[in-house]
This record gives C-alpha cells, sequence and structure tokens, in this order.
C-alpha cells in the first residue's frame, strides 16, 4: 500500500441505541479503488456517513493524514473528502451546471465554472448543464450529482451506492469515472450491492456483515465461495470470461431440494 | 433575467406603487390639493398625505418585504416550497408573543409587542427548523406546521378566554386580522430597524440555503460552517416575520406567493432568491393595501382578509405542483 491517507481504528457506530458497526479498522492508501459490499443493514452507509463526519464514533477513532475527522474543520474536511449519498434529490429546480458547482464553494467563480463544465463533460452530460435537475431523469440527476462530488477535487470521493437506480451504460460510466480519479490519484471507496460490478470496479473490496468486516482484499480473496454463502446466501462462483473475471451468482438451494 | 435586473424592475415598480399609495385613497383630492400639501404638511391635505397615506404606504410596504424576506428564507431553511411563515405557525407563535404583552398591559412600553413577536416568531421557527432536521417527508413539516398554528391559536384564544379586559381582547382581534390602517412613521421605523439586520443576516446565510438544496447530511460536507448559516437565517427569518407581525398582524400568503414569483428569475437559487423576494413582498402588499383602499365597501377590507382570499388559492395550486414533484 502507498502513503495511508485515511486510517480507522477501533470504529463503532450507533443509531439510536442499537450499535450498527462494531470495532472496524481499516486503512486506505492514496489512489485505492475500493468497494464496500454487504447485505442491506450491514453497516456500509454508517461506515461511509461517519468517514464524512456526519455520524459521530461511539468508540474509536477516523483519521485522514493523522488528524482526527472530527476535530477538522468543515474547510478542511470537505477539501479532504466528498460525499455522493444514495438519497438523489435536489431541493430547488436550479440549473445542472450550479448544482455541480456546489462541490467546491471556495474557488472564485470562474474556476468554479471551469471545473464544474469538466466534471460535467467527464460525465458525459455537458449537454445537461443549463437544464432544471428538477427536468432531468432520473439517470441524468444522478450523473450531475456525480460530476459534484468529481469537480471537488477531494483526496477521498465516498460514495454511497453510486449506481443505485442507473441503467447498465449509466452504472459502467459511473463507475469508469470514479476508477480513473483512483488512477490519477485520489482515493475512492462506494459502496456497492453488485457483487459482479464491485469484482470489476474495485482493487480492494471490503465485505462487511453485522456491523463488522469480515473479509477484506484483492475481489478473488475477498468475495470466496464460502463468503458469498455465509454473508448474502448465495451460492456463486468466478467465471473466466474474456479480459475481465465475472462473478456468477445464484440462489443458494434449500435443503430440501437437495 | 439577472437577479440585479429582476429587483431593479421589481424597485421601480415599488415607487411607482408608493406614489399610487399617495394619490388613492377613500378621499379624492384635487390637484390643487396636493399642491397644498405639498406645499404645507400642517394643512388639511397634507396631514393626509403626511400622516396618513404615506405611513400606511410605506407600512405595508416594509411589512410585505419583511414577509416575503421572511417566506424565502423558511422555504430555503426547510427546503420547502409551500414553507412561509403564516402558513407554518410562525406567524401565530409571533401573535401569541404579541398578545401575551398586550394582555399583560405592557403594550405600550415601546418595542414591547415587537420583541414579544419576535421571541414568538424565533420559538415557532426553531421548532420547525428543528423537526425538518429530523423528519424529512415534506408533507410531514407541512402538518407540523399546521398542529404549530393551531396550538398557537388555541393559546391566543385562551388568552382573550381568561382575559378581564374585553377593550383589550377587542383590540387584539383587530390586530390579528391583520392590517395597515392606520400606522404611523413609528410603525414603519420599527419594521424597517428589523428589516436591514434580518436583510443582512439573510444575504450572509444565503451560500448555505444553496448548499441546504442537496439535503441537510449532504450540505455538511461542503465545508461552509452550516450551523451558523443555518442559525442566521433562522433569526433573520423570524426578527422578519416577528416585525411585520407586530406591526400589522397576520397576514398570510405574502411570504408564500413572493419568492415564487420571482424564483425561476433567480434560476431557483435560494440564496439569490432572497432580496428579489423580499421587493415581491413589498409590492404585493402596497398593492394589495392599495386595493382594499379604493374598493367601494362600507367597512374597509382588511390586508390580512384580502390577502387570504387571494393567496390561499395560489397555496393550493402550489401545494398540487409541488406534490406532483415529491411523488417523482
Amino acid at each position: 500500500m502507498e502513503r495511508p491517507l485515511l486510517q480507522i481504528d477501533g470504529l463503532s457506530l450507533a443509531r439510536g441505541k442499537r450499535t450498527v458497526v462494531h470495532d472496524v479498522s481499516l486503512t486506505v492508501g492514496q489512489g485505492e479503488r475500493i468497494a464496500l459490499v454487504g447485505p442491506n443493514g450491514a453497516g456500509k452507509s454508517s461506515v461511509i456517513q461517519a468517514i464524512c463526519g456526519l455520524l459521530k464514533p461511539s468508540a474509536g477513532r477516523i483519521r485522514i493524514e493523522r488528524a482526527d475527522v472530527s476535530t477538522l474543520k468543515p474547510r478542511a474536511r470537505a477539501a479532504a473528502m466528498a460525499y455522493l449519498p444514495q438519497d438523489g434529490t435536489v431541493a430547488w429546480n436550479m440549473p445542472a451546471i450550479e448544482v455541480v458547482a456546489l462541490g467546491q464553494p471556495f474557488l472564485n467563480a470562474d474556476e468554479v465554472e471551469a471545473r464544474a463544465k469538466a466534471a460535467l463533460d467527464e460525465v458525459e452530460a455537458a449537454a445537461l448543464a443549463h437544464r432544471g435537475v428538477a427536468e432531468l431523469s432520473g439517470g441524468e440527476r444522478a450523473r450531475v450529482l456525480l460530476a459534484r462530488v468529481l469537480a471537488s477535487g477531494a483526496q477521498i470521493l465516498l460514495a454511497d451506492e453510486p449506481v443505485a437506480g442507473l441503467d447498465p451504460d449509466g452504472q459502467l460510466l459511473a463507475l469508469e469515472r470514479l476508477g480513473a480519479r483512483a488512477t490519477a490519484g485520489q482515493s475512492v471507496i462506494a459502496s456497492l450491492h453488485d457483487l459482479s460490478l464491485a469484482a470489476r470496479f474495485a482493487d480492494r473490496v471490503i465485505v462487511m456483515h453485522q456491523g463488522r468486516v469480515v473479509a477484506d482484499g484483492p475481489p478473488r480473496k475477498a468475495l470466496t465461495v464460502g463468503i458469498l454463502h455465509e454473508v448474502f446466501g448465495v451460492t456463486g462462483r468466478w467465471l473466466e470470461e474474456e479480459s475481465e473475471p465475472v462473478l456468477a451468482l445464484s440462489r443458494r438451494q434449500s435443503t430440501s431440494d437437495r | 433575467m439577472t437577479p440585479a435586473r429582476i429587483s431593479l424592475l421589481l424597485g421601480g415598480a415599488l415607487v411607482i406603487a408608493l406614489i399610487a399609495g399617495l394619490l388613492g385613497g377613500e378621499v379624492l383630492l384635487s390637484g390643487a390639493q396636493y399642491a397644498e400639501a405639498l406645499r404645507d404638511p400642517a394643512s388639511g391635505p397634507g396631514q393626509i398625505l403626511w400622516q396618513v397615506r404615506a405611513p400606511r404606504s410605506l407600512c405595508a410596504l416594509v411589512v410585505g418585504a419583511a414577509l416575503g424576506l421572511s417566506g424565502a428564507l423558511m422555504q430555503g431553511l426547510l427546503r420547502n416550497p409551500l414553507a412561509e411563515p403564516g402558513v407554518l405557525g410562525v406567524s401565530a407563535t409571533a401573535s401569541l408573543g404579541g398578545a401575551l404583552v398586550l394582555v399583560a398591559g405592557a403594550g405600550l412600553v415601546p418595542g414591547a409587542v415587537e420583541l414579544a413577536a419576535m421571541a414568538g416568531a424565533g420559538l415557532g421557527a426553531a421548532a420547525l427548523v428543528a423537526f425538518a432536521a429530523r423528519i424529512r417527508a415534506p408533507e410531514a413539516l407541512i402538518l407540523f406546521g399546521v398542529a404549530l398554528s393551531s396550538f398557537a391559536g388555541a393559546a391566543t384564544a385562551l388568552i382573550f378566554n381568561l382575559s378581564p379586559s374585553p377593550i383589550a381582547t377587542a383590540e387584539v382581534m383587530g390586530w390579528l386580522l391583520g392590517s395597515v390602517q392606520n400606522r404611523g412613521w413609528g410603525d414603519v421605523l420599527w419594521v424597517a430597524l428589523a428589516l436591514a439586520p434580518a436583510s443582512l443576516l439573510a444575504v450572509w446565510s444565503a451560500p448555505g440555503l444553496k448548499a441546504l438544496s442537496l439535503g441537510d447530511e449532504t450540505a455538511r460536507t461542503l465545508g461552509l460552517p452550516l450551523d451558523r448559516l443555518r442559525l442566521l437565517a433562522l433569526i433573520a427569518a423570524s426578527v422578519a416575520a416577528g416585525a411585520a407581525v407586530a406591526a400589522a398582524g397576520v397576514i398570510g400568503f405574502v411570504g408564500l406567493v413572493a419568492p415564487h414569483l420571482v424564483r425561476a428569475a433567480v434560476r431557483a437559487d435560494p440564496g439569490r432568491v432572497l432580496m428579489p423576494s423580499a421587493l415581491a413582498g413589498g409590492l404585493i402588499l402596497a398593492v394589495a393595501d392599495l386595493l382594499t383602499r379604493v374598493t367601494p365597501t362600507d367597512q374597509e377590507l382588511k390586508l390580512g382578509v384580502f390577502t387570504a382570499l387571494v393567496g390561499a388559492p395560489l397555496f393550493a395550486l402550489i401545494a398540487w405542483r409541488a406534490a406532483r414533484a415529491w411523488r417523482v
């Protein structure tokens, strides 16, 4: 691993009285491309929100380049990380380019616009720049919101289910663009439900189950037959298709069928 | 249209409305009388112009501006196009504050009613913001506002109920109907004094409102001091709504309609909508007041009654459109 950028030690998180994440420790280096996977309720979103500083740890700590996230000033935190939430609503019908420009409120107006335009271009949505976001389709709006995160230039990009609700082309585009940013040196952490996509996108897969990390490594090492069975309740095997490995899944047979 | 151009346009319309407000009224003045009024403010026509019509028209203008600003701030803060002090109960909590002071017999203490109304508005607005932070559904916020409004209304009614003085009760009732009739320069000054700092705070909070359009959590990650900006917007909305209620009672729907009139012109930016919305609110109420004055009725129409008659159907229309947007 290259220089560690993000370090999580013994992180526990609670929502109300319920502990949803137990004792998670991770180190994330620069330029890593991480897929965070796990069934619903495994704690993926909670971990992402805690890294962003939106959820206070009930135990443990999160550091970015040795600075505790909870003590970072909002501006320093925004420079360190950008957050793409699962919920893609925008309250007002602002032009797409203005929504993208919200990614970096501290630059001068010209620079903001240039970056926003470049980011829209990057997600192949340049033509949407002056359309109101409320008039866009769900897929178009998702691209615009992804562009906002890309325009931020933050060191760590955190995306909570960035491909939920997108068509296949949109899914591949989103992951390709996030992946390209990792290649360029930003660290990307994306929670994903589609394990095949996760395997294709990530160089490291972290599997969470009931609030704990149960596997962490390259896709094939993390998504083993045992993990698939135990965590996701499915059977799966790796297929060698052309250049990229594909994970084929099927529902686990119940004992009565055998 | 740029925000600057729409502000200029609205400003021009406001000047025209003010002049019309000086010319229009129950008593028709001749050209010679206007000349006399300009020459000698102490003359009969001068009194009508400078002690009755001018403060009244200006009062309508500043109260409308305060409501327009407050409505735009609340819509931005709560991310809800149906938010406004009247609908969500902030005017009702402001009235409750004012009514408490009046019934307690402190109505003549300078600034007491105004400050109590602002405090009442502040409590109501804070309750709404706290609710909106926990419950995301926009419809739920409206329901909470209805509850807040009903509760504050009931508490105000209870005060009347228990009040020993029927005169005080009648006075408060008349005030609550919403009017700028018989308002003097002192009232204008009070609202203007509240509106100036509220406008400054509003403009200061504008980047926070824009960030909030992405939702509470995402807004927190954009690097702005969001809690502070939100507090500034909340204070500005409360001061403006409280001052408007203290001066003119409950005038509904201006705060709802004004932002909608100018939103498209500022490309829906919840920060840039603030000042044009204040101007639009001033214009709406100045025109509405003029209409209540020149409408030939035995008893003069109360401004609050008039704006509600026009505003409520508009509210229904905006609610219908918003509900369709929420469904997607």
